[in-house]
Parts: C-alpha cells; structure tokens; sequence
C-alpha cells in the first residue's frame, strides 16, 4: 500500500464497506492514521451501546411485535458501534433468509438474530450447525413437519441449493432426499429445538455417493465437506464485501483462504480487506447499494439522528423489510432493488432527509463558506469524484437557494438522489 | 393467434353492445378470444386472503345438508340473490348479481388443487406459483408474465401491485419484481425546490455512461415519468361513484390508469381478514360488501368508459372453509372454493361442477376444477402469453 | 341588557374577584383569564418554578440548541426601554390578564387582550414607559375625540397602534385593551352580551384564579370539531366514557376554571346545553346510589364507580344510537347471546346488573415461572346483579364460553391454549384461565399479564385481568370488608401518582428504549425525559376525575390534583 493510494475516496471506501460509513471527521482522520490502523478500528470495534444490548431488549422482544425489533437492529446499524458485526449480521440473513411472515414469532425471529450477530464472525461450521437446529429456520422450512414416513424436503434442499453449495452445485435430487431423511425428527417444542427420535429415520442414509450418513448433524457435516461449500462460502463472502459478479478464480482462491483459516468468517474477511483488489478503484462503487445499507451511510455521513423507527419503516418502502425477506432466496440485490416504485421511496426518503428531516448541515459539512458548500457536499457523499455535469447541477441548485442552510440542503438533496451516490 | 386482432375502435364505432359479442363465443372456442388486440388487453388479480367462505359466498340453498352443517351462519335462501334453483350469491352481492345476471361474470365452482394444505402460508405459496407439489418455486405466475412483457419493451412498467406490498410471491419475476403502488394515492414525488427538481431531471438524462449507473439513470426516468403520468391520469375524475374504503380507491386507481394508457398490463391487488374462524357471519358480509361495492364500481366504470372488453378480474382466495361450521360460530381451513373472472369478456355463468355436499373429502367441498386450467386460459389465451405451469390441466373455459 | 351590563360592571370589587371577563366583545369565542401572571412574573426569573424549568437540563439543552438565552434577552429589551421588561409586565397585569379570540377575517381568529393593573396612576406610568420605548418608531397616536368617545365615558385615553386597525384603550379602573379593531375594543368597554354569558359562567365554577371558557357552537362551524361532534352518536363512547362525556361533547360552550392551592390544584369544567330525554335515562336518576366498594390496600394503583346503564342503553339504542351503529350492536348482542345462552339471557341478564360498576387496579404477585417482562397492573370490574343465583352462572359460563373460543382461535394459529381451572373461594368457585408455564429460560411475553379469574360472590360478579386480583377482590366481597362511594357523581375516579411513578419508574429502561428507537433521541436525553416524568408524579399524591350532572343540573367534570406530602 502506498501513501499516494490512500486518500479520502479510499478511506470512505473503507469505512463504508468494512462498516456502514463514516463522517467528515472520521474520514479525515483515517487519511491521517492511515490504510492498516483504519481498518483495524472499524474491523475490531465492538462497543455496542448498552441500552441496546442491555436486558430490556429481552422486554422489548417480550412485547411480541415485529417493528421494535426492525427498529432494534436498525439502531445497532446507526449507532455504528460493531459496523462490521452488523455488515456481517445482515449477510447472514440475507443468507438464511428466514421470514417472520411465516415463522410468526419475534421471539424466535430475535434469537436468530442475535445468533448472527454472535457466531456470525466465527467458524461457518459452527454457524450452519447452529442454523440447522436454529427453531426459527426449523419453522421456516418445515423442519418441523419433517417425519420418518413423511419426510419433507424443504430444509434439505435449501441447505444445498442455497446455504452451503448453490443450485445444482454437484448434488442430485436424490441427496436431497436422503439428507431429508437424515434430518427427520429435528423439531420446535416450546421455542426449542428437540430432537424427536420416535419421529427419526433409523435407516442409513448416502449423501453425495457414500453412506455412513446417520443423523442430522452428519448430514451437515458431509455438506461441509463437499468440495463446493467453501466456494459457495467465499462467493457470498466477495458478493457482500467485494464485488457483486467475482470471477472463478477469485472463489476459487478465496474459498482456499477460507478453509486454511479454519472456516473462520472473521479471519478470511481480514485477509480480504487487505488483499489489493479491495482497494482496486474498479471494485469501488460497483454495487447498488441496497435499502438498509443507503438509510444508514447518508446517516452516518452526514452525522444526522435519524430515529431508527423511521429508518427502519423507509428501509421496508424501499424494498427491505428487515426480518421479512420476500423469498427463502432472500433478497436479490444489486439491480433487483430498484423498482419504479422502490425508487420514488428511495427519492423521497432522501429528499425529505435533506430538505425538512434532521438532516444538520453544519454537522455534515462543518462550518463552510456559501461559495464552498457544493464541494463540500460532493467530497462528502460522492468522494470518489463528480462529473462535471453533477458538479454544475449541485453549483446551481446551491447558489438558486436563499440562505446558506437551504444551499447545504438543496445541494443534498440533490446529491442523494443522484443515481451516482446509489452505486457503493 | 392465427386470427387477425380485430381493433378496439371497430367495436365502439356505433355503439355496439360488447357483450354481444359472447355469441360469437362458440365459434372462438378453437381460436382464442380476438375481440380486442392483446396487446391491449389487461389482467386484474384480486386476492382474498385468508380463506374466503366459498360456500356463505355462492350459496348452495337448494341443499338441505348445506343448513344442516351451518345451523347459525346459513345465509337465508329468502334473502340471497338467487341464481337458480341450486345457488345464489350472498346478500351483500346484489351489484355482483347483476353483474352475472348481465352476463358479465364466470362462476366456477370447486376450484382448488390436488395437493390441499391447510396452512395460508404453503396454500398462497401453491396459488402463487402454480405449483402444487414441488416446495417453493420462487417465480410466481404473474410475475413470469411481467417477465415476458418486460422482455418485449424494457423499461416498462407491465404489472403492478395497488396498494399492497411489493413482495407478494405470485408478482415475482425471475428477472423483474413488479412495484408495489401506494394505497389510492398512486406514485408520488416529494416536494422539492424547483432547482432541486430541475437539476435532478437533468441528472437522470442517459449521459453515455454504462452499467449499473446507466440501469440506475434509466430507472430513474421512468420513475419519474412514471410518477408525472400518473399524476396526471389520476386528476382525471370517474363518472361513476365508488364507495369509500380501500379497495374501492385502488379499483379506481386501477380504472383511472386503464382508462388514460398507462399501459400496464397486470395489476395485482388484496382484500384481506378472510380467516373467519369466530363469529364470521357481520365480518363476513362486510368484506363481501366491499368487495362488491368496489368492483361492481370497477366494472360499470369500464363499461362507461368503453374498456370493459379489454380488462377481466380473476377474484380468488387460497381456499375455502370447512363445510361444517364451528363451535364459535365460525369456519374452519377448507378446501374447493368458487372463483370468479369478472368482465365483459368473461364467459358468464357457472362452470364446473355445484359442490355436492352429500360427497365431500374429509369434511370438505371437493376441489374439481385445477386452478392451473383457469390460470392457463388467462395467461395464453387473454394475454397471449406463455403460462409459468408446464401441466396442461383442463378447466372449463371462462373467457 | 347592555345597560344592566354596565351596571354590573360598574360595582366596586375586590382586587382578587374582579372579573375581567366582563371585557370580552361579543364574538369572542375563546376566553382566558387568569390573576396568577403577576406573582409569577414579579420575581421574574427567580420564581421557584421558572428557575426549576430553566435550570432543567432538557430545557437548557433545548434553549441551547435554538441559540435562545432568556437572561440575555431580557437584558437586551431592558436595556432598550429602560425597565424591566417583567417589572412591566406584573404592573400591567397585576390585577389579571384576560386573553380572547374573535373569528377573524381568513383562517386566522382574530387576539383581544384585557390587562389590569393595581390602580389608573401605575397603568399610565407604566404605559408611558411603553410610550417612550415606542417613540423610536414612532410613537402611539392618540385615537381622534369622535372614535374615543365611541369608547364610553369610563375610557381615560385610546391609541391607535398600527395601519392595521389595532387599537388600545385605557379606562378608568385601570384596565389596558389591545384589540385588533376598533368595534372590539368598543364592545369591551362598553358592554356585551357575550360578556353577561361568560360572568355567569364564571359564578358557576365558583370564581378561581384562572378561567377559560370555548365557545364549541362557533369552533364547530370551523369543522375542527367533526370528529368530537360524532362522539356523542358513538355507543363507544357512552358505554367507555359515561354519559357525561358523551353529552359534553354535544354542548353549546365548555366553561373551564382552574383553582390554585397550597395542596393540590383542581380544574372544573361545565357543559351548557340540554340532554334529551332517552339520554337523561342514562344519568343517575337519583342522588347517593352509592356503590359498594372493596377496600383499598396497598397494592392499589386507581379506582373508578362508573354509572354506566347498559340496560337503559340497550333498550334505547335505536334512539340513542344512528342507524350506521345499530347492525354492530346487535351483532356484539348475538355474539354475547352466544356466550350467555341465548337472547333472551341476554335481556335478563343485562336487566338485571346494577348501573354502578366498580373498576380496580392493583399489583399482583406473579408466578414465579410467569413473571411478565413487562409486569403491568392487574385490572378488576366488580358489578351487581339483582338475580344472582340465575344470572351469577350465566356470567361464570359466558365467561368460560369465551376461553374455549380463544382457545379455538389459538389453537388456529398452532399458539397453546389457555388452561381452565377451578378454584375454591369464600364458599364460591372462582373460575381461572392462564396460559402454560413459559419455557425455561425464555423472556415471558406481555401476553402473561393476562391470566383471567371470574367469580360470583353474593350479589357480585367479579371479573379480572389476573385471578390473583379476581381471588383478593372477591375474597374482600364475601368478608364485608366494603365501603360505599360518595353518591352525587356519575363517575369517580382515582388515581394514586406514587403507583404511576412506580410503574414507570420500574419499566423506565423499556420506556427510555422506545424513545431512542421510536424518536431518535439520545439515551441521556431519553433518560433525562423519564427523570422529569417521575419528578412530575413525584410531586403528585393522587388525582381524582369526578363527573357530575343530568337530570337537570349541568353536566360538569372536575379534576382535583392532591400535591405529594
């Protein structure tokens, strides 16, 4: 890494893929300290605020409601105190996609949750055998109803096709039957997995050509130890952090990675980040950036409190109800986001963010000359540069306004609603 | 589609009748409907969710066992709209009644699927997608019709869900998910300065960039545009009154948008808290009269407004209730459920087998019509398009 | 009748009970006054109070925030007229400030304000400070003789204020008008009719500190009053809010007085207008039907008598009620029907409860396995029946119909069903439903808090949100252990502040949360709003809502807030 490379687009960039964003300040002060020392900062930090952690979550989870807990994680995000927890937290979910709609119990929808947000970094071992059991995800694919004699397959299939080795990545139909069987009798009694004996297969299962497969747990592990596991891994890995459309031979490296660290999510991700490709301006700025992850960079950039409730709700306009993913796929992202509809959410929650909400100029930019404020809002929102077309557009819109304020305003309002800032 | 389309025009030159037209019927049987160009035909979904009470909807009076199972929630053959000497509609249908007195309403009775579930969740699933026995597909019918369309003419906006939210399964495309309309309203913009709003119309040109930027610059413009059409096709007021409550103000969005071109093609909206399993009978009517309020007011809208013949209304529910009803004065998950298909082109009558219910499947009114047939019969032969359900199913034709 | 106004205007009063509201033109349609400013601002920033809001730290953090110093902006107008700008203010209104609104021109009312200081010589001193204040930009101009004689021979001066019409206008007892045109101020110092109406008022509410009277007729042309007007056709209303309110909300005017005192504060308000006759059947019909009720213990948080005739309702529903609400009534009595045993149940049954009905929340002891999360108060209802060995069963079944129904519901949605159970007490069986034990381990959900009891004791049917309560309540039913409500009211409520503070004071970090989650607030800044919450009801001991009226007397609502010891 050399010192020219890094400058404040390189350190937004990683501030706000690491995490969820960052400040003028912060920004600068990442210039200043350097590639290495920011990165470690916002990979290590871990300090949640404690209301939001504290036992009354318990008591807000005890109301049985879905929006306090939307609103929950929405302020975990906003509060920025564990960015890459909750990055990693959402790609889990986005990963298992498990939806309240059908599991109907914030209870449960909650202990998933925190399960990500725990075992989320660790092993991926460790966290599909705790997903398996997990009696969200048991509700959810009706692990449930799955019975020696009346097997069904639903949760077998998705742990192929979709948690561990991607669609007809070197499975049959007749895999997923077995692992199916393998899995009978794994159910949810009082909010708790049980393993139901009377209701399992005895019989011995093969998976992937060899038997020896007898309970669930064995089931999972053979998943694991099929060769495209750690390349599914790895591609959702690059997916969230890197790039939306990673090449075979970069899966193919990152998946050795993956398995020489132990499977450790945490780990592999550090090496990631400090691979050169990370900082390759080709990977900035080459996603559209999804609902939740938008709401929460143009809060943290420009410092505003927004009331996580309202984040949360916009988020749901926009297309991501959080804990109601649309498909056991789970969101599909990238140009999947944007919609007639979910556009004009997008353009009016930013735009009324910027014109009327709590959206502080003086906070966002600092203390500015009325001639500087366009500059300034393109080097804070857009630090990778503007075109000169978008440079003029935030020049007129602020110099048309009447007071400094209404500039800073209009100009932002301008900014976010660019089709340029949606790219991160 | 051997036949030429006939033109939309040459039915309304002299005032025709358009129902007339169903004596062509007979001879359109081999060759699809061509009474107006595909192209402009539309598709409404109405979704009652939570499992309608077929049997309290079309009532099967002339059953005794039919008043034997439902000694408190049995409609009043004296105060139905009779259809005949076996059925008739429930009370709070008399706008629907003269619908299909008009001839302008298919009734198919027993419609369901042959791998019954009781849950909403797995039942809505199989509605959605068209698919009774694999687990979970994730493109749903509609939406694989949204996908064709789109494919045709990118950037348009073929289906829409009015008023609910936008991820409903059966509008899933595998490449485009139609957007969800806000409740009445319809798209709208926020205020802005008018510097503000200039610039960003500048902003949104196409500026010979590509990628992800020029797919974000697109959508965009036709959000925009999207929100300024209909903006201005939704000022435009309805001749007819409708009644004031939700549904009634999406149908009049939906009329409104049909009426001025927006040209969409699938509009997709919900009527919901059909889970009646206490004290249904007042719940119950009051859904049925919103729901009869609002597409009676639909419909003769269409009529006057000369689009009757091109849009029809499929009316479903994920499926019926028990015959027998509860303890608390309710009904219970069932099975076979009518279906409607409204609209001028509507075959209108019964089709299908009148649930009998002295033959019923544990306790339930037989499914006898695969709802794939019905699907099938909008999706090619009303849209001209190709059905996401590769089963050939029969259905007794509705349209 | 302007001229017996003048007469009445014209008697000698005391300072204290002077009425300013013999000021108000004859179109006002809001009214306040109050005699409370001028302690207040004599000690200016130094009042105890004003100190106290100041020093708050929210509020600091709020003035603050919008760049406001009260300090300093006191000083800059002190410096620019010369006094302070409090000094001032208490001169002129040291006898009572009176503030009314006139239907404007557009949208916005049109002010009038009536101030009164100690005498006609400190009001001309301290107008002459606002007249040299006012000389850098211009000056006052004195009104020409013609429009100030208009004015009635008690006004000493009159000036016109601005291009606009406004006026002021000082009369001889020492009474400052500012009023937005000249008509208005003539109408104040001469007389009203409006004025008679609201000096009787005021004698009504027995002549407090404060009053304020609203004019509902003319906000009710306005259409800010749809939806209040509509409640009065609302079953709900009469059957949740009692019949007073239901028929306040109809009234032509609500007059509002406010008494200060060393112990506690009380609010009255009176409703002009009549009831009509199938309405009146629902009011007491007469005075002291006390109500027998348990006895308090410590664990009591509020206690309500409610007279609420369902019978009397019921049968007069078709008058009582639009037709729009008749279908949902009578599908509420089929589904009761249901649960009793048929219609003609129903009828007795209602026939048969006594108007008074007692409501009661208390602390209850949880089970240990079931503690909620979030542990709310149990709530109990205790009414009379006047058949209870036919009736008492047809409750206690209707109450265990509705269980099963639940349970049908529930059981729907694959949720565990209630459990039923019977429990011996004071030689009655109480029936109790709860749900099954949480799982080890887990939080315990709100919906714990509901563990139902049902019992019938003598002449009794109680029926609670937790047995706990259903159980102590009947036990103290059966033991004698009762008193009897004051009669004369409708409804009486009480509440105790030191059980409200407990409540919130236990449940704050829940409260706190939802604030930072909801509004975005900080968690010091949502703390902060909880300790000023608890401040608040610490300051409070109990307070109490009575309703009152009917049968011929106003339909009247007080609130009497007792200061903590």
């Amino acid at each position: 890494m050399t010192k020219a490379e890094w400058d404040a687009a390189a350190a937004a960039h990683v501030l706000g893929r690491v995490g969820f964003g960052a400040d003028r300040e912060r920004v600068a002060r990442a210039v200043d300290e350097g590639f290495e020392a920011t990165l470690a900062e916002v990979e290590s930090r871990r300090a949640h605020p404690r209301a939001l952690t504290s036992k009354s979550v318990e008591r807000l989870v005890s109301l049985g409601e879905l929006e306090p807990l939307r609103a929950r994680w929405m302020a975990l995000i906003l509060a920025d105190g564990a960015p890459l927890v909750e990055r990693a937290s959402l790609m889990w979910h986005g990963h298992f996609a498990t939806s309240n709609a059908k599991v109907d119990d914030v209870r449960l929808m909650h202990r998933q949750n925190e399960l990500f947000r725990s075992a989320g970094l660790g092993d991926f071992r460790t966290l599909l055998h705790a997903v398996a059991k997990d009696p969200a995800m048991l509700v959810w694919l009706d692990g449930d109803r799955n019975r020696v004699g009346a097997p069904n397959e639903n949760f077998a299939r998705e742990v192929m096709e979709l948690f561990a080795l991607g669609v007809g990545a070197g499975y049959t139909e007749q895999d997923i039957a077995e692992a199916a069987r393998a899995f009978t009798g794994w159910s949810v009694t009082k909010r708790r997995f049980v393993d139901r004996t009377e209701y399992h297969d005895r019989g011995e299962k093969t998976l992937f050509g060899r038997g020896g497969v007898q309970r669930g747990e064995d089931a999972i592990d053979r998943v694991l130890e099929h060769p495209e596991c750690p390349r599914w891994i790895a591609r959702r890995l690059l997916v969230t952090f890197v790039e939306p459309e990673p090449n075979r031979a970069e899966i193919d490296r990152w998946s050795r990675v993956l398995v020489s660290e132990d499977w450790h999510v945490g780990r592999t991700l550090a090496r990631i980040f400090r691979d050169e490709r990370f900082l390759d301006p080709e990977v900035r700025r080459n996603r559209i950036s999804g609902p939740v992850e938008t709401i929460a960079r143009t809060a943290l950039a420009t410092g505003a409190s927004v009331a996580p409730a309202d984040a949360a709700r916009a988020a749901v306009e926009m297309g991501q109800a959080l804990f109601e993913p649309p498909t056991v796929k789970g969101w599909d992202g990238g140009r999947a986001w944007i919609d007639t509809g979910t556009w004009l959410a997008r353009h009016n929650h930013l735009a009324r963010f910027a014109l009327e909400g709590p959206f502080d100029p003086v906070r966002a930019f600092g203390d500015v000359p009325r001639s500087e404020i366009a500059r300034a809002v393109g080097e804070l929102l857009l630090p990778d540069g503007v075109d000169a077309d978008l440079a003029a557009a935030l020049e007129r819109a602020a110099r048309e306004a009447s007071t400094s304020d209404d500039a800073a305003r209009a100009a932002t309002a301008l900014a976010l609603t660019a089709p340029e800032f949606h790219l991160a | 589609m051997t036949h030429p389309p006939l033109s939309r025009r040459s039915f309304l030159v002299g005032g025709v009748r358009l129902t007339a037209i169903g004596a062509l019927a007979p001879m359109a049987v081999a060759a699809p409907i061509a009474r107006r160009a595909e192209v402009d035909r539309i598709l409404v979904v109405l979704q009652l969710s939570g499992g309608n009470d077929g049997l309290n909807t079309v009532v099967p009076h002339g059953q005794d066992a039919y008043y034997r199972a439902r000694p408190t929630l049995a409609q009043d053959a004296g105060s139905i709209h009779r259809i005949d000497e076996h059925v008739g509609l429930h009370s709070a249908l008399g706008g629907l009644s003269e619908l299909y007195a008009e001839g302008s309403v298919a009734l198919v009775h027993g419609v369901g699927h042959p791998a019954a579930d009781r849950s909403h969740f797995r039942s809505m699933e199989i509605w959605h997608t068209a698919e009774p026995f694999a687990p979970a597909g994730r493109v749903g019918w509609l939406g694989h019709l949204a996908d064709q369309l789109s494919a045709r003419e990118a950037g348009s906006l073929p289906a829409l869900s009015v008023g609910g939210s936008g991820s409903l399964l059966s509008m899933r495309g595998a490449t485009a998910v139609p957007p969800a309309v806000p409740s009445g309203d319809g798209f709208r913009l926020a205020e802005a300065p008018a510097a503000v709003a200039r610039e960003r119309a500048k902003l949104v040109q196409a500026r010979g960039d590509d990628g992800d930027l020029a797919f974000l610059r697109a959508a965009a413009r036709s959000a925009y545009d999207a929100a300024d059409r209909m903006g201005a096709i939704t000022r435009e007021s309805s001749s007819v009154e409708y009644p004031d409550h939700a549904l009634a103000r999406e149908l009049r969005l939906v009329s409104q948008l049909v009426r001025g071109g927006f040209g969409t093609r699938i509009f997709h909206l919900e009527l919901g808290g059909f889970d009646t399993h206490a004290s249904q009978s007042a719940v119950h009517a009051d859904l049925l009269g919103r729901l009869d309020g609002a597409l009676t007011a639909f419909q003769r809208d269409l009529e006057a407004s000369g689009d009757a013949d091109r849009v029809v209304t499929l009316v479903f529910s994920e499926f019926g209730r028990r015959v027998q009803e509860n303890g608390s004065r309710g009904t219970d998950h069932g099975r076979g459920n009518p279906m409607l298909v409204v609209g001028s082109s509507a075959r209108g009558g019964q089709h299908g087998q009148r649930p009998d219910l002295g033959a019923l499947v544990e306790g339930d009114v037989a499914a006898t019509t695969d709802f794939r047939g019905i699907y099938r019969q909008l999706e090619r032969d009303w849209m001209g398009l190709e059905p996401l359900s590769a089963s050939k199913v029969e259905a007794p034709r509705v349209i | 009748m302007w001229i017996a106004t003048l007469c009445l205007a014209a008697l000698p009063q005391s300072p204290h009970t002077e009425d300013l509201s013999r000021a108000a033109p004859e179109r006002t349609i809001f009214w306040l006054q109050t005699t409370e400013l001028a302690p207040v601002l004599d000690e200016g920033l130094d009042h105890p109070l004003v100190r106290r809001v100041l020093d708050h730290p929210l509020v600091r953090e709020d003035l603050q925030a919008k760049g406001q110093h009260p300090e300093a902006a006191l000083a800059f107008v002190e410096a620019l007229i010369g006094e302070s700008p409090l000094e001032l203010a208490a001169a002129l209104s040291r006898r009572g400030v009176g503030v009314g609104l006139l239907p404007g021109s557009e949208t916005e009312p049109r002010a009038f304000v009536a101030m009164r200081g100690a005498n006609l010589d400190s009001m001309e001193e301290a107008i002459d400070v606002i007249a040299a204040a006012a000389a850098t930009f211009g000056g006052l101009e004195a009104l020409p003789e013609a429009a100030r004689k208009e004015l009635g021979p008690r006004v000493r001066s009159a000036w016109s204020i601005d291009d606009d019409g406004a006026e002021a206008a000082l009369s001889e007892d020492g009474t400052l008008f500012l009023a937005a045109r000249h008509d208005d101020l003539r109408e104040a110092t001469t007389g009203s009719g409006r004025a008679i109406e609201l000096r009787a008022a005021r004698r009504a509410l027995g002549q407090g500190s404060t009053f304020a009277w609203v004019d509902l007729d003319a906000f009710e042309e306005t259409g800010a009053l749809d939806e209040l007007r509509q409640a009065v056709e609302e079953p709900a209303t009469h059957f949740v809010f009692g019949p007073v309110v239901a028929y306040g909300t109809a009234a032509g005017s609500l007059a509002i007085g406010v008494e200060f005192g060393e112990s506690g504060l009380t609010v009255r308000s009176l409703a002009s207008g009549e009831v009509d006759e199938f309405g009146a059947a629902t009011f007491p019909s007469e005075k002291g039907s006390a109500a027998r009720l348990p006895l308090p213990s410590d664990d009591e948080v509020a206690r309500a008598v409610l007279h609420r005739d369902v019978a009397t309702l019921l049968a007069q529903r078709t008058s009582l009620f639009p037709p729009r609400s008749q279908p949902a009534i009578s599908e509420g009595l089929a589904n009761f029907a249901l649960l009793v045993g048929g219609p003609d149940a129903v009828d007795e049954l209602f026939a048969s409860l006594e108007p008074e009905i007692v409501l009661l929340a208390e602390h209850v002891p949880f089970e240990a396995k079931a503690v909620p999360d979030i542990e709310l108060p149990a709530a109990c209802i205790v009414a009379r029946l006047r058949n209870p060995e036919v009736n008492g069963p047809r409750v206690v079944g209707a109450f265990q119909s509705l269980i099963a129904l639940q349970n049908v519901q529930r059981a729907q949605e694959g949720k565990p069903g209630l459990v039923l159970g019977l429990a011996p007490l004071e030689g009655t069986t109480m029936t109790t439903a709860h749900l099954p034990p949480p799982s080890e381990g887990d939080g315990v959900d709100l919906a714990y808090n509901v563990a139902p009891g049902c019992a019938v004791v003598g002449d009794s049917v109680v029926l609670a949100t937790h047995h706990a309560l259903a159980s102590r309540v009947a036990t103290r039913i059966a033991r004698g252990e009762t008193g009897a409500a004051s009669g004369g009211a409708v409804d009486q409520l009480w509440m105790r502040a030191d059980a409200v503070e407990a409540l919130v004071a236990e449940n704050r970090d829940l409260i706190e949360l939802q604030s930072v989650l909801e509004d975005g607030k900080t968690e010091a800044r949502a703390r902060m709003e909880v300790d000023l919450l608890l401040e608040l009801l610490g300051s409070i001991g109990t307070i109490e809502m009575t309703t009152s009226g009917g049968s011929g007397s106003p339909l009247e609502a007080r609130l009497r807030i007792e200061w903590a010891q």
